[in-house]
């Protein structure tokens, strides 16, 4: 049970009147603490007999197909791959060849694009996965239409017989989820529109013998991870 | 839970698992809907079609994540459809008003928040309680659900002073709240 000043607070965020840092605080709170959204989804439930007092408006025709193209078409990869993900496969990072000094100063550059947010969409997230000694492995990206891109900071060494398999978890109780399996010879570009993307997600790869973890769970070592975040952009 | 909310439930649950029907069943449904009540908020038909854009694809992509156990599925969609339109309003509302924002603001007095009020079903809770509150006190909180006003803007069209609005509305939550428990 919410107590009062929790109860006005949920009444005043459906409102829409908090502001500023105490939203963010709200949110932060109501991201995790269960008693909390019940009193958001109380007062939600009651003010929503004002949402049908709106006159409802026809769409204009071409509305669906434009949701339709935001939210991307199942199974279907990109013609023309981006800059970045040229760069990529340049890098020849899954492949474990060591490219030092040139490698570095060039993901540098591709870092400075992606934060400039040039040529590309928005991510709607982005989470830096870092390796053991916490150094920074490789940078995530997931957009609003569901995919997700991986850019490389560093190389990994992937013995034969193994396959690198990157997961995120959002969910303790769920566990991670399989992404998909980084394939020494494909892009590392992923087209999830089934999982979410929040703030906190944890994002990871680990090392898995050839064809994926054989449990659906990661068995192996953790080669990078990092928690995801809103890109202020 | 009516027949039509056990629907949106599913369909959302559909949804989230990669089902692009039900999405556009949700769509044939509440779309129409949607750029309503984001139009109530934002006055410019394009502008709520664009938000009503961006809530589908927000609702897709975090399907996954609605809980039934904290409200319908209904609710759950339109208060993305709000949350959206506020905060298009709070950014175009900090770039220069023009006249021609000023009068559509004023035709919509007539269509916003009092007008919502009238129409709400006789016999729900929210307005057997929001018929308890002092009147003025009632806009002010119509006006922020409705029209997705911020206090500062409430304060303006009611005419008292921030501090006072702030704390009619404080005041009202807490009324509604032993009311609708």
């Amino acid at each position: 049970m919410t107590d009062r000043m929790d109860d006005l607070s949920a009444g005043e965020y459906v409102l829409g009147l908090m502001e500023g840092p105490a939203l963010a605080e709200f949110e932060r709170r109501l991201a995790h603490d269960r008693a909390l959204q019940a009193a958001v989804g109380h007062w939600r439930e009651h003010f929503s007999a004002l949402d049908s007092t709106a006159t409802p408006a026809r769409p204009s025709p071409v509305l669906w197909n434009k949701i339709e193209s935001s939210i991307g078409r199942p199974g279907v990869v990109d013609a023309a791959p981006n800059f970045r993900e040229r760069v990529w496969s340049n890098l020849g990072f899954w492949r474990g060849t060591s490219f030092a000094g040139a490698a570095a100063s060039l993901v540098l550059a591709v870092t400075v694009g992606l934060m400039a947010g040039r040529a590309t969409p928005k991510p709607m997230i982005i989470a830096v996965m870092q390796t053991g000694d916490m150094s920074p492995g490789a940078i995530v990206e997931a957009f609003a239409d569901g995919s997700l891109s991986i850019v490389a900071l560093k190389d990994f060494e992937v013995p034969p017989g193994r396959t690198m398999q990157f997961w995120t978890l959002w969910d303790k109780q769920k566990g991670p989820v399989s992404v998909g399996l980084i394939d020494r010879t494909k892009r590392a570009r992923f087209q999830r529109a089934d999982l979410p993307q929040q703030n906190d997600q944890l994002y990871e790869i680990t090392l898995e013998q050839e064809g994926g973890s054989p449990t659906g769970k990661p068995t192996g070592p953790v080669l990078v991870k990092g928690y995801a975040t809103t890109p202020r952009l | 839970m009516s027949v039509s909310e056990l629907d949106h439930a599913k369909l959302l649950v559909a949804c989230g698992r990669g089902d692009r029907a039900a999405l556009r069943a949700i769509y044939e449904r509440e779309a129409g809907a949607m750029i309503g009540i984001a139009a109530r908020i934002v006055k410019r038909r394009e502008l709520a079609e664009e938000i009503v854009h961006d809530a589908f694809v927000q609702i897709w992509r975090f399907a996954a994540r609605y809980d039934p156990a904290l409200g319908s599925g209904r609710a759950w969609m339109f208060a993305i459809v709000r949350n959206r339109a506020i905060n298009a309003l709070r950014d175009t509302s900090r770039e220069q008003a023009t006249p021609d924002d000023e009068i559509n603001a004023a035709v919509d007095r007539d269509s916003g928040a009092e007008n919502a009020f009238d129409k709400l079903a006789e016999g729900s809770a929210l307005r057997r309680c929001l018929e308890n509150l002092d009147p003025r006190r009632r806009v002010a909180v119509l006006l922020a659900y409705v029209e997705g006003l911020s206090h500062g803007e409430i304060a303006a069209r009611i005419n008292v002073p921030l501090g006072t609005c702030k704390s009619w509305i404080t005041r009202s939550l807490a009324q509604l709240r032993e009311c609708l428990a």
